[in-house]
């Protein structure tokens, strides 16, 4: 092939950043470059280190981490705790308080437009001005936000 | 090597193949311009497939930007279509919608039922089944979006069910799965069809109608 | 096709099973879905390591978790630990493959052999060991977006930029600076 892919492009693909079109040229590409499909067999051992380096550092993105000289084998322990219990706490999140999205009343506010388009807008059912009943609508889409000054 | 197809373990099945099903779909495509349904996020460019009924289907709402269509499998096949909030989208959020449109003829005068097994992760704002019934100008008849029974939090796969009666004047019936904030929502089984008898009616609309003069 | 020595060995996250991996071993569909999607991307990495075309990697990778599903399915796994045995699994297709297909695997080459021989498992620690303390010297939020993306949770980028306030190009750019910072520590072979 008279060019070869960059190892930016490669390491693109290998991070996961490239859509579509441009992924399938990569994958395209290597099926019959051999120096490309080496370079890409290369950026991809060290994607699959940098997860080994992840759990070998167990970096758990702990609020206002900081960077520590050395960890004592009982902060470790800690660290680890807290890390599993942060685990836990993302996977066994409780559900939040019951309660109903309320049928929203717009007959009294101050604002009764931005309250009904605020309804609308949660998907809400909601009680208008002169109690009229706005159902709505799921299944259609927004208004196409309009440039200033046109029709 | 033969790429491998992963017999399906949860059937999925809609039984909305009304006799119009064409005449509803240039109706609906008339109406709105919906979003393409796309499996969200790219995996090494490979786009998963999803269910065929799933392609019918829209992505709307009022914020569907915010909202995605994923697969919940890395397999060939979408075993269970998932409705999730997008990574990028920020507050606030809208509503998104897995939506299905078609025309009320076939459905006039019966008892209609859309029902789903569905699991949430981690739902903070709610989510649900939801239906609509239009009469001609687009009046609403009936609707039922379980906003007096969310689904919110974490659950496990239980079914759901809306359940309207479809008048004689119904011009459109929609009906879907809502999902509004952040969280995901699992579908693993949908059924639309005629409802049995003894099935009340969920309708939020009509008891509100008689509320309010 | 041609599987090439897998010079990394696998670390940690294969010290206990943990409840996910208990109840897909148990047979929970569910449970498998979610450890494929935590997982299946580093098997295809290390597939795409080993020599395989991505197309290949992907099929190898999906084959193994059928395997993997089928073995535990007939009560063959006494314990799933990942992402260390599906990746074994992809690996000893990779290879099994590749000398049905009648290519010439040097000795040694296997990938079960380059794990554990215990010179090339030392050097590969020391190696990760260097990109550790390299790691530590990154700034603040390099490491957070690091701890994000390769630590648990492994979230996308997408996902990333939302926690953190940044835009998934940013997030896209300091992921290839820390990759740069890590390099010279991980790579071996330059």
């Amino acid at each position: 092939m008279a060019t070869h892919l960059t190892r930016e492009l490669v390491e693109e693909y290998v991070i996961g950043a490239l859509e579509g079109d441009s992924a399938r040229f990569v994958e395209a590409h290597v099926e019959g470059c051999a120096e490309c499909a080496a370079l890409l067999a290369k950026e991809a051992r060290l994607e699959a280190a940098m997860y080994e380096v992840g759990e070998l550092a167990n970096v758990v993105p702990l609020a206002g981490q900081r960077r520590r000289r050395r960890l004592s084998v009982a902060a470790a322990v800690v660290a680890v705790a807290a890390g599993l219990v942060l685990l836990v706490g993302l996977t066994e999140r409780p559900p939040p308080p019951e309660k109903s999205p309320r049928i929203l009343e717009c007959g009294g506010v101050e604002d009764p437009g931005a309250c009904v388009a605020r309804g609308q807008f949660d998907g809400v059912i909601t009680i208008g001005p002169g109690n009229q009943l706005l159902v709505p609508r799921y299944d259609e889409l927004p208004e196409p936000k309009r440039e200033r000054g046109s029709p | 090597m033969k790429r491998l197809i992963v017999s399906a373990v949860f059937f999925l099945s809609v039984s909305v193949l009304a006799q119009d099903r064409n005449a509803a779909k240039a109706a609906a495509a008339s109406r709105a311009q919906p979003m393409p349904i796309a499996a969200g996020g790219s995996f090494f460019g490979k786009t998963p497939k999803l269910r065929s009924w799933v392609l019918g289907w829209a992505l709307t709402g009022s914020k569907p930007d915010a909202y995605e269509i994923r697969c919940d499998d890395v397999f060939t096949d979408c075993a269970i279509p998932i409705l999730r909030t997008r990574a990028l989208a920020s507050e606030p959020y809208g509503m998104g919608s897995l939506t299905h449109s078609e025309g009320a003829q076939p459905w006039r005068g019966a008892r209609v039922e859309l029902k789903a097994e569905l699991r949430t992760g981690r739902v903070d704002g709610w989510a649900g089944l939801w239906m609509r019934i239009d009469g001609p100008d687009g009046k609403v008849l009936a609707f039922d979006n379980m906003q007096n029974r969310p689904l919110r939090g974490t659950t496990s796969f239980q079914w759901y069910s809306v359940v309207l009666d479809v008048p004689a004047d119904a011009e459109r019936i929609s009906f879907g799965v809502m999902l509004h904030g952040p969280g995901a929502v699992f579908i693993r089984e949908l059924h639309f069809d005629a409802a049995d008898t003894e099935v009340t009616s969920t309708d939020l609309v009509g008891p509100l109608r008689a509320q309010t003069p | 096709m041609r599987v090439a020595m897998l010079d990394m060995p696998f670390t940690g996250a294969d010290a206990a099973e943990s409840p996910t991996e208990a109840s897909a071993r148990a047979g929970d569909r569910e449970a498998w879905n979610e450890l494929i999607a935590r997982h299946d991307r580093r098997v295809v990495l290390v597939l795409l390591g080993a020599g395989l075309k991505p197309q290949q990697a992907r099929d190898v990778a999906q084959e193994a978790w059928l395997r993997l599903i089928r073995q535990a399915d007939s009560g063959k796994l006494e314990r799933l630990q990942l992402p260390g045995l599906v990746v074994r699994q992809a690996l000893f297709l990779a290879h099994s493959e590749a000398r049905k297909a009648g290519h010439q695997v040097a000795e040694g080459e296997g990938p079960g052999l380059a794990v554990e021989s215990p010179e090339a498992r030392y050097l590969a620690l020391e190696r990760l060991q260097r990109a550790k303390e390299r790691l530590a010297e990154l700034s603040p939020s390099a490491q957070k977006i690091f701890g994000l993306l390769y630590g648990e949770p492994h979230l996308s980028h997408a996902e990333i930029a939302a926690r953190i306030g940044l835009s998934v190009q940013r997030v896209r750019q300091i992921i290839c600076e820390v990759r740069k910072e890590l390099r010279a520590g991980l790579e071996g072979e330059t």
